[in-house]
């Protein structure tokens, strides 16, 4: 099986430490950040297929990491995770581009799923973007 | 000390805003618990399935459930010591317990803006307002400087004898001005609020002047 590249980030180490360890158990290439600035700086620079976002922290809270990280990255996959859920959150969060939000404790086999589901996603809008790219420039040249 | 009617929609108010802080507390506390036990338990199949754990590992984990089980146990002490404030209906409070409560149950909101709460009081400090009136006065406090204070900073919340009653100070490096707490408020209390510095300056009623 293909490596799933997942960054984790939430500001509580040991909820980090233990869901990390939990994930690559499941055969996930896990990195963390512990704050919205740091999981953006990650982001610029790493190709991950899915983000699993606390939407509580300080600093930048995880809302507007999903914002900032979609605008440099539209095709990144991004499942918050949160322990205070509540219906308006979640609709924001798909709103604003999020693939799903998900309620802390969640079912780590779940969010497995969902992150293979966002892998999958993310290599479809990869594809189409370069499909696009290429058939963009064909028509620039007259091919 | 002006009559309060507990059913005033500052006291609902406050109720949500604890209840909001010390269940989220409460929440994140249960979640590290949740996936850290769960980690032990897959260790544990692991291992029944030939692979050897390493005992230190456990051994660390089963250290940190039991840290963050009493993590969770003092914030729902925090909470049942607040919902018993409603019992406690006399003019006079500690005005250093009442802070000291709220202080804790307000960290995880500071922590969201980066903000550091340290408390400078006397050992308890007796004042002219019922338990809940001063809790709802430090809560309200503590939210309006907290908005104004620039992220990173440490927000200093002291408390000392002042002529008759008492001084409470909140003082923390400023993005901004402090937005003026709602007049009514104060003078429902019988509080007044010491203008000209940037802190926030509170003289809150002596303690003999409120026996009725």
């Amino acid at each position: 099986m293909q490596d799933i590249r997942v960054l984790v980030v939430d500001d509580d180490p040991d909820f980090l430490d233990s869901v990390s360890e939990r994930l690559s158990n499941r055969g996930c290439v896990v990195d963390t950040a512990l704050d919205g600035a740091k999981a953006l700086e990650k982001i610029g620079q790493n190709l991950y297929d899915a983000i699993v976002l606390d939407l509580q922290m300080p600093k930048v809270d995880g809302m507007e990491t999903l914002k900032r990280a979609l605008i440099n990255k539209p095709s990144l996959q991004i499942i918050l995770l949160t322990g205070h859920a509540s219906v308006q959150v979640g609709v924001e969060a798909m709103r604003l581009g999020a693939l799903d939000f998900m309620e802390k404790p969640a079912d780590l086999d779940l969010l497995v799923e969902k992150i293979k589901e966002g892998k999958a996603r993310r290599i479809d809008i990869d594809d189409q973007t370069r499909e696009a790219a290429v058939r963009e420039a064909l028509k620039k040249y007259g091919w | 000390m002006p009559g309060t009617n507990r059913e005033q929609p500052g006291y609902a108010e406050l109720f949500g805003q604890v209840t909001r802080n010390a269940t989220h507390e409460i929440k994140n506390e249960l979640a590290v618990i949740n996936e850290q036990s769960h980690l032990i338990s897959e260790m544990l199949e692991m291992a029944a399935k030939g692979r050897e754990p390493d005992p230190d590992r456990l051994h660390q984990l089963i250290g940190r459930v039991i840290e963050r089980v009493s993590r969770a146990d003092q914030a729902v002490r925090r909470l049942n010591a607040f919902a018993h404030s409603a019992e406690e209906t006399g003019p006079l409070c500690d005005a250093v317990k009442c802070a000291t409560l709220m202080c804790a149950i307000f960290a995880r909101q500071a922590a969201l803006h980066d903000v550091t709460l340290e408390l400078n009081t006397p050992e308890s400090l007796s004042v002219g307002l019922a338990t809940l009136d001063c809790e709802r006065l430090v809560w309200r406090s503590l939210a309006t400087v907290v908005e104004a204070a620039v992220r990173g900073s440490v927000l200093r919340l002291s408390l000392e004898s002042s002529g008759s009653g008492a001084l409470l100070r909140l003082d923390a490096q400023m993005e901004r001005a402090i937005n003026p707490l709602p007049g009514q408020l104060l003078e429902e209390l019988g509080v007044s609020r010491r203008e000209g510095g940037a802190a926030l300056e509170l003289e809150l009623p002596p303690a003999r002047a409120t026996g009725g």
